[in-house]
Protein backbone atom coordinates (compact mmCIF):
# COMPACT_ATOMS: atom_id res chain seq x y z
CA UNK A 1 0.00 0.00 0.00
CA UNK A 2 1.42 3.45 -0.69
CA UNK A 3 2.22 5.70 1.76
CA UNK A 4 0.07 8.46 1.05
CA UNK A 5 -3.06 5.82 1.13
CA UNK A 6 -1.74 4.94 4.75
CA UNK A 7 -2.23 8.70 5.25
CA UNK A 8 -5.64 8.73 3.53
CA UNK A 9 -7.02 5.89 5.65
CA UNK A 10 -5.68 7.39 8.84
CA UNK A 11 -7.47 10.45 7.69
CA UNK A 12 -11.00 8.72 7.66
CA UNK A 13 -10.53 7.12 10.53
CA UNK A 14 -9.73 10.28 12.85
CA UNK A 15 -12.87 11.63 10.67
CA UNK A 16 -14.58 8.88 12.20
CA UNK A 17 -13.52 9.34 16.04
CA UNK A 18 -14.99 12.85 15.76
CA UNK A 19 -17.65 12.48 13.51
CA UNK A 20 -18.98 9.41 16.42
CA UNK A 21 -18.26 12.56 19.13
CA UNK A 22 -20.23 11.55 22.29
CA UNK A 23 -19.96 7.95 21.23
CA UNK A 24 -16.15 8.13 20.79
CA UNK A 25 -15.83 9.71 24.28
CA UNK A 26 -17.93 6.79 25.41
CA UNK A 27 -16.16 4.18 23.81
CA UNK A 28 -13.37 5.82 24.87
CA UNK A 29 -13.95 6.44 28.60
CA UNK A 30 -15.27 2.78 28.76
CA UNK A 31 -12.50 1.31 27.59
CA UNK A 32 -10.66 3.25 30.02
CA UNK A 33 -11.95 2.05 32.70
CA UNK A 34 -12.11 -1.79 31.71
CA UNK A 35 -8.67 -1.84 31.02
CA UNK A 36 -7.96 0.25 34.38
CA UNK A 37 -9.96 -2.45 35.79
CA UNK A 38 -8.16 -5.31 33.72
CA UNK A 39 -4.59 -3.23 34.44
CA UNK A 40 -5.10 -2.81 37.68
CA UNK A 41 -6.26 -6.17 38.74
CA UNK A 42 -3.72 -7.52 36.25
CA UNK A 43 -1.04 -5.23 37.94
CA UNK A 44 -1.63 -6.41 41.81
CA UNK A 45 -2.11 -10.06 40.90
CA UNK A 46 1.24 -9.62 39.20
CA UNK A 47 3.17 -7.79 42.47
CA UNK A 48 0.96 -10.42 44.80
CA UNK A 49 2.57 -13.26 42.22
CA UNK A 50 5.62 -11.60 42.52
CA UNK A 51 5.70 -11.51 46.35
CA UNK A 52 4.44 -14.42 47.05
CA UNK A 53 7.18 -16.02 44.12
CA UNK A 54 9.92 -14.28 46.62
CA UNK A 55 8.92 -15.57 49.87
CA UNK A 56 9.82 -19.23 49.46
CA UNK A 57 13.25 -17.90 49.19
CA UNK A 58 13.56 -16.40 52.31
CA UNK A 59 13.13 -20.06 53.86
CA UNK A 60 16.24 -21.40 54.14
CA UNK A 61 16.73 -25.48 55.21
CA UNK A 62 18.29 -25.40 58.48
CA UNK A 63 21.44 -28.37 58.68
CA UNK A 64 22.47 -29.36 62.41
CA UNK A 65 25.97 -30.75 62.76
CA UNK A 66 26.51 -33.73 65.64
CA UNK A 67 27.27 -32.13 68.61
CA UNK A 68 30.89 -31.53 69.38
CA UNK A 69 32.12 -31.39 65.98
CA UNK A 70 35.18 -29.58 65.18
CA UNK A 71 34.69 -25.86 63.30
CA UNK A 72 37.20 -27.61 61.10
CA UNK A 73 34.78 -30.50 59.71
CA UNK A 74 31.64 -27.94 59.75
CA UNK A 75 33.76 -25.73 57.14
CA UNK A 76 34.59 -28.75 55.21
CA UNK A 77 30.65 -29.41 54.79
CA UNK A 78 29.89 -26.45 54.41
CA UNK A 79 32.04 -26.52 51.06
CA UNK A 80 30.67 -29.93 50.14
CA UNK A 81 27.28 -28.37 50.25
CA UNK A 82 28.33 -25.49 48.06
CA UNK A 83 29.46 -27.85 45.44
CA UNK A 84 26.11 -29.17 45.05
CA UNK A 85 24.39 -28.04 42.24
CA UNK A 86 20.99 -25.65 43.11
CA UNK A 87 22.91 -23.86 45.90
CA UNK A 88 22.88 -20.51 46.15
CA UNK A 89 24.45 -19.45 48.98
CA UNK A 90 24.99 -21.91 52.42
CA UNK A 91 25.97 -19.37 55.60
CA UNK A 92 27.55 -20.43 58.66
CA UNK A 93 25.27 -19.95 62.00
CA UNK A 94 27.89 -20.51 64.43
CA UNK A 95 27.22 -22.31 67.87
CA UNK A 96 28.52 -19.39 69.74
CA UNK A 97 26.25 -17.09 67.75
CA UNK A 98 23.08 -18.90 68.28
CA UNK A 99 24.27 -18.89 72.04
CA UNK A 100 23.94 -15.70 71.70
CA UNK A 101 21.01 -15.02 70.51
CA UNK A 102 19.04 -17.70 72.12
CA UNK A 103 19.96 -17.42 75.28
CA UNK A 104 17.95 -14.39 77.09
CA UNK A 105 20.67 -14.82 80.22
CA UNK A 106 23.37 -14.61 78.05
CA UNK A 107 26.12 -12.63 79.66
CA UNK A 108 24.24 -12.37 83.46
CA UNK A 109 24.92 -16.55 83.77
CA UNK A 110 27.55 -16.70 81.61
CA UNK A 111 29.57 -18.05 84.24
CA UNK A 112 27.30 -20.08 85.91
CA UNK A 113 26.33 -21.70 82.73
CA UNK A 114 29.44 -21.94 81.16
CA UNK A 115 28.88 -25.39 78.79
CA UNK A 116 27.37 -24.11 74.97
CA UNK A 117 24.89 -26.71 74.20
CA UNK A 118 24.18 -25.94 70.99
CA UNK A 119 25.50 -27.31 68.03
CA UNK A 120 26.97 -25.65 64.50
CA UNK A 121 24.02 -24.50 62.23
CA UNK A 122 24.56 -24.53 58.33
CA UNK A 123 21.57 -22.06 56.62
CA UNK A 124 21.51 -23.71 53.27
CA UNK A 125 19.72 -21.61 50.36
CA UNK A 126 18.44 -23.08 47.13
CA UNK A 127 18.34 -21.08 43.37
CA UNK A 128 14.72 -22.90 43.26
CA UNK A 129 12.16 -23.04 46.06
CA UNK A 130 10.53 -26.00 44.56
CA UNK A 131 13.63 -27.84 44.99
CA UNK A 132 13.77 -27.14 48.72
CA UNK A 133 12.10 -30.79 49.69
CA UNK A 134 14.93 -32.71 46.99
CA UNK A 135 18.12 -31.23 48.63
CA UNK A 136 16.43 -31.32 52.46
CA UNK A 137 16.37 -34.93 51.71
CA UNK A 138 19.72 -35.39 50.39
CA UNK A 139 21.30 -33.44 52.80
CA UNK A 140 19.68 -35.86 55.85
CA UNK A 141 21.30 -38.63 54.15
CA UNK A 142 23.40 -39.90 56.70
CA UNK A 143 25.23 -41.80 54.09
CA UNK A 144 26.41 -38.69 52.12
CA UNK A 145 26.75 -36.41 54.78
CA UNK A 146 27.61 -38.07 58.45
CA UNK A 147 28.24 -35.03 60.29
CA UNK A 148 24.56 -33.75 59.76
CA UNK A 149 22.65 -34.36 63.08
CA UNK A 150 19.29 -32.89 61.88
CA UNK A 151 18.18 -31.04 58.51
CA UNK A 152 14.73 -29.08 58.86
CA UNK A 153 12.98 -27.29 56.06
CA UNK A 154 9.51 -25.28 55.32
CA UNK A 155 8.04 -27.36 53.40
CA UNK A 156 4.60 -26.77 54.55
CA UNK A 157 4.94 -23.53 54.39
CA UNK A 158 6.35 -23.65 51.24
CA UNK A 159 3.30 -25.97 49.71
CA UNK A 160 0.47 -23.16 51.15
CA UNK A 161 2.38 -20.64 49.10
CA UNK A 162 2.49 -22.07 46.37
CA UNK A 163 -0.88 -23.42 45.79
CA UNK A 164 -1.63 -19.25 46.89
CA UNK A 165 0.36 -18.02 44.48
CA UNK A 166 -0.90 -20.78 41.83
CA UNK A 167 -4.33 -19.38 42.85
CA UNK A 168 -3.26 -16.15 42.48
CA UNK A 169 -2.80 -16.71 38.69
CA UNK A 170 -5.58 -18.84 37.99
CA UNK A 171 -8.48 -16.36 39.40
CA UNK A 172 -6.21 -13.66 37.92
CA UNK A 173 -5.89 -14.87 34.85
CA UNK A 174 -9.60 -15.75 34.64
CA UNK A 175 -10.73 -12.34 35.48
CA UNK A 176 -8.16 -11.14 33.07
CA UNK A 177 -9.97 -12.93 30.38
CA UNK A 178 -13.33 -12.10 30.91
CA UNK A 179 -12.26 -8.31 31.25
CA UNK A 180 -10.60 -8.20 27.85
CA UNK A 181 -13.86 -10.18 26.42
CA UNK A 182 -15.57 -7.30 28.06
CA UNK A 183 -13.79 -4.59 26.30
CA UNK A 184 -13.57 -5.93 23.54
CA UNK A 185 -17.31 -6.34 23.14
CA UNK A 186 -17.54 -2.44 24.35
CA UNK A 187 -15.10 -1.44 21.25
CA UNK A 188 -17.37 -4.06 18.94
CA UNK A 189 -20.35 -1.92 19.62
CA UNK A 190 -18.92 0.95 19.16
CA UNK A 191 -17.87 0.06 15.79
CA UNK A 192 -20.76 -1.37 14.79
CA UNK A 193 -22.04 2.53 15.41
CA UNK A 194 -18.98 3.51 12.86
CA UNK A 195 -20.04 0.62 10.55
CA UNK A 196 -23.91 2.23 10.48
CA UNK A 197 -23.05 5.19 10.28
CA UNK A 198 -20.74 5.03 7.50
CA UNK A 199 -22.97 2.69 5.24
CA UNK A 200 -23.29 5.18 2.47
CA UNK A 201 -19.50 5.36 2.17
CA UNK A 202 -18.57 1.78 2.70
CA UNK A 203 -21.10 1.34 -0.50
CA UNK A 204 -19.89 3.46 -2.52
CA UNK A 205 -16.09 2.21 -1.88
CA UNK A 206 -17.70 -0.88 -2.05
CA UNK A 207 -19.37 0.38 -5.97
CA UNK A 208 -16.05 1.48 -6.99
CA UNK A 209 -14.09 -1.25 -6.12
CA UNK A 210 -12.39 -0.91 -2.83
CA UNK A 211 -10.74 -3.72 -1.43
CA UNK A 212 -12.33 -5.45 1.43
CA UNK A 213 -9.04 -4.89 3.29
CA UNK A 214 -9.07 -0.89 2.09
CA UNK A 215 -12.48 -0.36 3.80
CA UNK A 216 -11.77 -2.15 7.00
CA UNK A 217 -8.62 -0.48 7.49
CA UNK A 218 -10.01 2.97 9.01
CA UNK A 219 -12.40 1.05 11.00
CA UNK A 220 -9.89 -1.14 12.25
CA UNK A 221 -7.58 1.55 12.59
CA UNK A 222 -10.63 3.92 14.51
CA UNK A 223 -10.91 0.45 17.14
CA UNK A 224 -7.20 0.41 17.65
CA UNK A 225 -7.07 4.38 18.66
CA UNK A 226 -10.06 3.83 21.07
CA UNK A 227 -7.65 0.50 22.83
CA UNK A 228 -4.45 2.83 22.50
CA UNK A 229 -6.19 6.19 24.41
CA UNK A 230 -8.48 4.28 26.77
CA UNK A 231 -5.48 1.89 27.71
CA UNK A 232 -3.04 5.16 28.00
CA UNK A 233 -5.54 6.61 30.07
CA UNK A 234 -6.57 3.59 32.25
CA UNK A 235 -1.94 3.14 32.68
CA UNK A 236 -2.08 6.95 33.74
CA UNK A 237 -4.80 5.71 36.76
CA UNK A 238 -3.25 2.19 37.40
CA UNK A 239 0.37 3.93 38.09
CA UNK A 240 -1.42 6.52 40.17
CA UNK A 241 -2.90 4.50 42.64
CA UNK A 242 -0.14 1.88 42.21
CA UNK A 243 2.23 4.98 43.54
CA UNK A 244 -0.72 5.89 46.19
CA UNK A 245 -1.10 1.92 47.19
CA UNK A 246 2.70 1.76 48.04
CA UNK A 247 2.96 5.71 49.23
CA UNK A 248 0.17 4.37 52.40
CA UNK A 249 1.64 0.79 52.79
CA UNK A 250 5.15 2.33 53.30
CA UNK A 251 3.60 3.90 56.75
CA UNK A 252 3.73 0.72 58.31
CA UNK A 253 6.70 -0.88 59.21
CA UNK A 254 5.53 -4.71 58.29
CA UNK A 255 8.64 -7.13 57.51
CA UNK A 256 6.75 -8.34 54.78
CA UNK A 257 7.03 -4.89 53.25
CA UNK A 258 10.61 -5.49 52.94
CA UNK A 259 10.58 -8.97 51.19
CA UNK A 260 8.90 -6.85 48.67
CA UNK A 261 10.30 -7.06 45.28
CA UNK A 262 10.70 -3.99 43.50
CA UNK A 263 8.20 -2.56 41.53
CA UNK A 264 8.15 -2.89 37.49
CA UNK A 265 8.87 0.42 35.80
CA UNK A 266 5.98 3.32 34.79
CA UNK A 267 7.42 2.93 31.10
CA UNK A 268 6.81 -1.00 31.09
CA UNK A 269 3.34 -0.94 32.52
CA UNK A 270 2.46 1.65 29.87
CA UNK A 271 3.85 -0.06 27.43
CA UNK A 272 2.17 -4.03 28.34
CA UNK A 273 -1.58 -1.61 29.40
CA UNK A 274 -0.83 0.39 25.72
CA UNK A 275 -0.01 -2.89 23.45
CA UNK A 276 -3.07 -4.76 25.65
CA UNK A 277 -4.82 -1.57 24.21
CA UNK A 278 -4.52 -1.71 20.85
CA UNK A 279 -5.08 -5.78 20.97
CA UNK A 280 -8.44 -5.44 22.21
CA UNK A 281 -9.15 -2.49 20.51
CA UNK A 282 -8.35 -4.70 17.47
CA UNK A 283 -10.02 -7.47 18.32
CA UNK A 284 -13.28 -5.72 18.77
CA UNK A 285 -13.10 -3.46 15.57
CA UNK A 286 -12.12 -7.13 13.38
CA UNK A 287 -15.08 -8.88 15.03
CA UNK A 288 -17.46 -6.00 14.09
CA UNK A 289 -16.20 -5.79 10.74
CA UNK A 290 -16.59 -8.83 10.03
CA UNK A 291 -19.87 -9.32 11.58
CA UNK A 292 -21.39 -6.13 9.92
CA UNK A 293 -19.72 -5.39 6.91
CA UNK A 294 -20.96 -8.21 5.45
CA UNK A 295 -24.73 -7.02 5.61
CA UNK A 296 -24.59 -3.71 3.92
CA UNK B 1 -19.72 -5.70 -23.61
CA UNK B 2 -22.65 -7.56 -21.90
CA UNK B 3 -23.92 -10.47 -22.73
CA UNK B 4 -26.86 -12.20 -20.44
CA UNK B 5 -27.87 -15.99 -21.38
CA UNK B 6 -30.86 -17.78 -20.26
CA UNK B 7 -30.67 -15.85 -17.10
CA UNK B 8 -32.73 -16.15 -13.73
CA UNK B 9 -32.86 -14.60 -10.67
CA UNK B 10 -35.12 -16.25 -7.78
CA UNK B 11 -35.11 -14.52 -4.07
CA UNK B 12 -35.63 -16.59 -1.32
CA UNK B 13 -37.25 -19.67 -3.07
CA UNK B 14 -40.21 -18.13 -4.56
CA UNK B 15 -40.69 -14.62 -6.38
CA UNK B 16 -38.43 -14.61 -9.07
CA UNK B 17 -37.07 -11.49 -9.91
CA UNK B 18 -35.49 -12.45 -13.43
CA UNK B 19 -36.65 -14.76 -15.42
CA UNK B 20 -35.11 -16.58 -18.28
CA UNK B 21 -33.16 -13.40 -19.84
CA UNK B 22 -31.01 -13.40 -22.87
CA UNK B 23 -29.55 -10.22 -23.85
CA UNK B 24 -26.69 -8.67 -25.49
CA UNK B 25 -25.08 -5.08 -25.42
CA UNK B 26 -22.61 -3.93 -27.33
CA UNK B 27 -19.57 -2.08 -27.07
CA UNK B 28 -20.40 1.44 -27.81
CA UNK B 29 -23.98 1.23 -27.42
CA UNK B 30 -26.51 3.17 -25.22
CA UNK B 31 -29.34 1.00 -23.90
CA UNK B 32 -32.67 2.40 -21.65
CA UNK B 33 -33.87 0.02 -19.79
CA UNK B 34 -37.59 0.66 -18.35
CA UNK B 35 -40.50 -0.98 -16.85
CA UNK B 36 -42.92 -0.49 -14.50
CA UNK B 37 -41.20 -0.90 -10.90
CA UNK B 38 -40.62 -4.42 -9.65
CA UNK B 39 -40.42 -5.55 -13.65
CA UNK B 40 -36.62 -6.34 -13.32
CA UNK B 41 -34.73 -3.48 -13.97
CA UNK B 42 -32.66 -3.19 -10.89
CA UNK B 43 -31.74 -6.80 -10.37
CA UNK B 44 -30.87 -6.59 -14.02
CA UNK B 45 -28.64 -3.69 -13.20
CA UNK B 46 -27.06 -5.36 -10.14
CA UNK B 47 -26.61 -8.73 -11.77
CA UNK B 48 -23.91 -6.35 -14.06
CA UNK B 49 -22.06 -5.18 -11.20
CA UNK B 50 -22.28 -8.80 -9.55
CA UNK B 51 -24.59 -6.74 -5.97
CA UNK B 52 -26.36 -10.11 -7.39
CA UNK B 53 -25.60 -13.74 -8.58
CA UNK B 54 -28.11 -14.86 -11.04
CA UNK B 55 -29.74 -18.26 -9.74
CA UNK B 56 -29.33 -19.67 -13.17
CA UNK B 57 -27.63 -18.62 -16.45
CA UNK B 58 -24.55 -16.84 -17.36
CA UNK B 59 -23.80 -13.14 -17.05
CA UNK B 60 -20.93 -11.90 -18.87
CA UNK B 61 -19.94 -8.44 -18.38
CA UNK B 62 -16.52 -7.89 -20.33
CA UNK B 63 -15.76 -10.89 -21.08
CA UNK B 64 -16.03 -12.02 -17.13
CA UNK B 65 -18.41 -14.59 -16.14
CA UNK B 66 -19.89 -12.91 -13.57
CA UNK B 67 -21.71 -16.44 -11.64
CA UNK B 68 -18.44 -17.71 -11.30
CA UNK B 69 -16.07 -14.84 -10.33
CA UNK B 70 -14.36 -15.44 -6.53
CA UNK B 71 -15.36 -12.81 -4.33
CA UNK B 72 -11.66 -11.18 -4.21
CA UNK B 73 -12.24 -10.61 -8.01
CA UNK B 74 -15.58 -8.24 -7.67
CA UNK B 75 -13.35 -4.56 -6.39
CA UNK B 76 -11.39 -5.13 -10.16
CA UNK B 77 -14.64 -5.82 -11.80
CA UNK B 78 -16.19 -2.58 -10.50
CA UNK B 79 -12.97 -0.11 -11.28
CA UNK B 80 -13.97 -0.99 -15.00
CA UNK B 81 -17.48 0.23 -14.78
CA UNK B 82 -19.18 3.40 -12.98
CA UNK B 83 -22.38 3.38 -11.37
CA UNK B 84 -24.94 6.12 -10.80
CA UNK B 85 -27.90 6.36 -8.50
CA UNK B 86 -31.65 7.69 -8.07
CA UNK B 87 -30.31 9.08 -4.90
CA UNK B 88 -26.97 10.56 -5.97
CA UNK B 89 -24.79 9.15 -3.40
CA UNK B 90 -22.54 11.84 -2.24
CA UNK B 91 -21.09 12.28 1.33
CA UNK B 92 -22.38 15.61 2.70
CA UNK B 93 -18.97 16.24 4.48
CA UNK B 94 -17.20 16.42 1.73
CA UNK B 95 -16.47 18.59 -0.88
CA UNK B 96 -17.11 17.91 -4.23
CA UNK B 97 -13.87 17.48 -5.42
CA UNK B 98 -13.38 15.59 -2.47
CA UNK B 99 -16.41 13.44 -3.07
CA UNK B 100 -14.89 12.47 -6.43
CA UNK B 101 -11.03 12.37 -5.43
CA UNK B 102 -12.73 9.85 -2.68
CA UNK B 103 -13.13 6.80 -5.58
CA UNK B 104 -9.72 7.23 -6.90
CA UNK B 105 -8.43 7.46 -2.90
CA UNK B 106 -10.46 4.42 -1.82
CA UNK B 107 -8.77 1.91 -4.60
CA UNK B 108 -5.12 3.54 -3.41
CA UNK B 109 -4.84 5.79 -6.20
CA UNK B 110 -2.15 8.59 -5.23
CA UNK B 111 -2.00 12.50 -4.76
CA UNK B 112 -0.90 13.06 -8.10
CA UNK B 113 -3.55 11.11 -9.96
CA UNK B 114 -6.15 12.20 -8.25
CA UNK B 115 -4.83 16.09 -9.24
CA UNK B 116 -4.85 14.95 -12.41
CA UNK B 117 -7.76 12.94 -12.91
CA UNK B 118 -10.36 14.45 -10.50
CA UNK B 119 -10.39 18.02 -12.61
CA UNK B 120 -11.00 16.20 -15.87
CA UNK B 121 -13.81 14.29 -14.86
CA UNK B 122 -15.24 17.67 -13.20
CA UNK B 123 -14.72 19.21 -15.99
CA UNK B 124 -16.97 16.48 -18.70
CA UNK B 125 -19.86 17.07 -16.28
CA UNK B 126 -19.33 20.88 -16.21
CA UNK B 127 -19.09 21.32 -12.33
CA UNK B 128 -15.14 22.62 -12.88
CA UNK B 129 -16.34 25.89 -10.69
CA UNK B 130 -18.39 24.19 -7.96
CA UNK B 131 -15.22 21.73 -6.90
CA UNK B 132 -15.11 23.78 -3.57
CA UNK B 133 -18.82 23.55 -2.46
CA UNK B 134 -20.49 20.96 -0.38
CA UNK B 135 -23.35 18.82 -1.75
CA UNK B 136 -26.06 20.61 0.21
CA UNK B 137 -24.93 24.17 -1.53
CA UNK B 138 -25.60 22.47 -4.81
CA UNK B 139 -28.94 21.69 -6.60
CA UNK B 140 -30.01 18.22 -7.71
CA UNK B 141 -28.80 17.88 -11.02
CA UNK B 142 -25.26 19.23 -9.95
CA UNK B 143 -25.18 16.63 -7.43
CA UNK B 144 -26.14 14.01 -9.79
CA UNK B 145 -23.52 15.09 -12.40
CA UNK B 146 -20.99 15.34 -9.03
CA UNK B 147 -21.95 11.13 -9.22
CA UNK B 148 -21.53 11.17 -12.73
CA UNK B 149 -17.97 12.44 -12.60
CA UNK B 150 -17.30 10.43 -9.67
CA UNK B 151 -18.56 7.29 -12.10
CA UNK B 152 -15.96 8.14 -14.40
CA UNK B 153 -13.46 9.42 -12.88
CA UNK B 154 -11.56 6.07 -13.10
CA UNK B 155 -12.14 6.25 -16.92
CA UNK B 156 -14.46 2.77 -17.05
CA UNK B 157 -15.52 1.79 -19.96
CA UNK B 158 -19.24 0.92 -18.99
CA UNK B 159 -21.31 2.69 -17.34
CA UNK B 160 -24.38 2.01 -15.29
CA UNK B 161 -27.23 4.30 -14.13
CA UNK B 162 -30.12 3.30 -12.06
CA UNK B 163 -33.06 5.79 -12.36
CA UNK B 164 -30.56 8.69 -12.62
CA UNK B 165 -32.89 11.34 -13.35
CA UNK B 166 -35.46 10.47 -10.53
CA UNK B 167 -35.20 13.19 -8.41
CA UNK B 168 -35.03 15.88 -10.99
CA UNK B 169 -36.90 18.38 -12.97
CA UNK B 170 -37.24 18.15 -16.78
CA UNK B 171 -34.93 20.43 -17.43
CA UNK B 172 -32.63 18.93 -15.27
CA UNK B 173 -32.88 15.73 -16.07
CA UNK B 174 -32.66 16.70 -19.92
CA UNK B 175 -29.05 18.34 -19.01
CA UNK B 176 -28.26 14.76 -17.29
CA UNK B 177 -29.65 12.97 -20.75
CA UNK B 178 -26.68 15.47 -22.62
CA UNK B 179 -23.92 14.35 -20.10
CA UNK B 180 -24.77 10.93 -20.23
CA UNK B 181 -25.24 10.63 -24.43
CA UNK B 182 -21.57 12.98 -24.33
CA UNK B 183 -20.09 10.15 -22.38
CA UNK B 184 -21.05 7.36 -24.90
CA UNK B 185 -19.93 10.11 -27.77
CA UNK B 186 -16.68 9.35 -25.82
CA UNK B 187 -16.68 5.52 -26.11
CA UNK B 188 -18.13 4.02 -23.16
CA UNK B 189 -21.01 1.78 -23.35
CA UNK B 190 -24.12 3.19 -21.34
CA UNK B 191 -26.80 1.38 -19.37
CA UNK B 192 -29.91 3.06 -17.75
CA UNK B 193 -32.64 1.93 -16.01
CA UNK B 194 -35.27 5.02 -15.90
CA UNK B 195 -38.95 6.03 -15.20
CA UNK B 196 -38.19 8.64 -17.17
CA UNK B 197 -40.18 8.81 -20.65
CA UNK B 198 -39.45 12.32 -21.67
CA UNK B 199 -35.79 11.74 -22.06
CA UNK B 200 -36.34 7.93 -23.62
CA UNK B 201 -38.65 9.45 -26.09
CA UNK B 202 -36.24 12.27 -27.01
CA UNK B 203 -32.96 10.28 -27.22
CA UNK B 204 -34.42 7.62 -29.33
CA UNK B 205 -31.89 5.09 -27.95
CA UNK B 206 -31.85 1.36 -27.67
CA UNK B 207 -34.89 0.27 -25.30
CA UNK B 208 -35.20 -2.80 -23.43
CA UNK B 209 -39.03 -3.06 -21.59
CA UNK B 210 -38.83 -5.93 -18.71
CA UNK B 211 -42.13 -6.88 -17.11
CA UNK B 212 -42.83 -9.42 -14.51
CA UNK B 213 -38.90 -10.07 -14.45
CA UNK B 214 -39.01 -10.96 -18.78
CA UNK B 215 -37.98 -8.66 -21.36
CA UNK B 216 -40.72 -7.89 -23.83
CA UNK B 217 -39.61 -5.88 -25.98
CA UNK B 218 -36.33 -4.82 -27.14
CA UNK B 219 -36.05 -1.68 -29.63
CA UNK B 220 -33.12 -0.03 -31.67
CA UNK B 221 -34.43 3.27 -31.41
CA UNK B 222 -37.21 3.18 -29.18
CA UNK B 223 -39.06 5.28 -27.22
CA UNK B 224 -40.84 4.64 -23.42
CA UNK B 225 -44.33 3.18 -23.91
CA UNK B 226 -44.64 0.78 -26.93
CA UNK B 227 -48.51 1.75 -27.83
CA UNK B 228 -48.03 5.12 -28.21
CA UNK B 229 -45.60 4.74 -30.80
CA UNK B 230 -47.45 6.96 -33.89
CA UNK B 231 -48.14 9.59 -31.42
CA UNK B 232 -44.53 10.02 -29.95
CA UNK B 233 -43.56 10.08 -33.59
CA UNK B 234 -45.95 12.75 -34.76
CA UNK B 235 -46.11 14.27 -31.14
CA UNK B 236 -49.48 14.64 -30.48
CA UNK B 237 -49.07 13.33 -26.93
CA UNK B 238 -46.35 13.96 -24.30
Amino acid sequence: MRFSSLVFLMGEAGRNVRRNGLMSLAALSTVAIAMAVLGGAVYSLYRLHQFAEAQPRQFEIAVFMRFGQTRQKTEDVRRRIQALPGVETVALYSREQAWKDNNPLYGQVKDALDDNPLSDCLQVRVGDPKDTARMSALLANAAEFPEVEAVRDAKDELEKLFTFSRLVRNIGGAAAILLFLATALVIQNTIRLTVHARRKEIRIMQLVGATPGFIKLPMVLEGIFYGIAGAACAGGLVLFAAHQVSAYAGQFRSPLAADMPPAASPLVVLGILIAGGALVGWTGSALSVRRFLRRI
Amino acid sequence: MIELQDVSVVYSGERSALSRVSLRIEKGEFAFVVGSTGAGKSTFLKLLYRAEIATSGKVIVAGQNLSQMRRRDVPLLRRRMGVVFQDFGLLPDKTIFENVAFALRVIGAGRREVRKKVPTALDAVGLTHRCDAFPNQISGGEQQRVAIARALVNEPPLLLADEPTGNLDPDTSHGIAEILSQVNLRGTTVVVATHDKQIVDTMRRRVVEFSYGRIIRDERQGIYDRYDREEAVTGERR
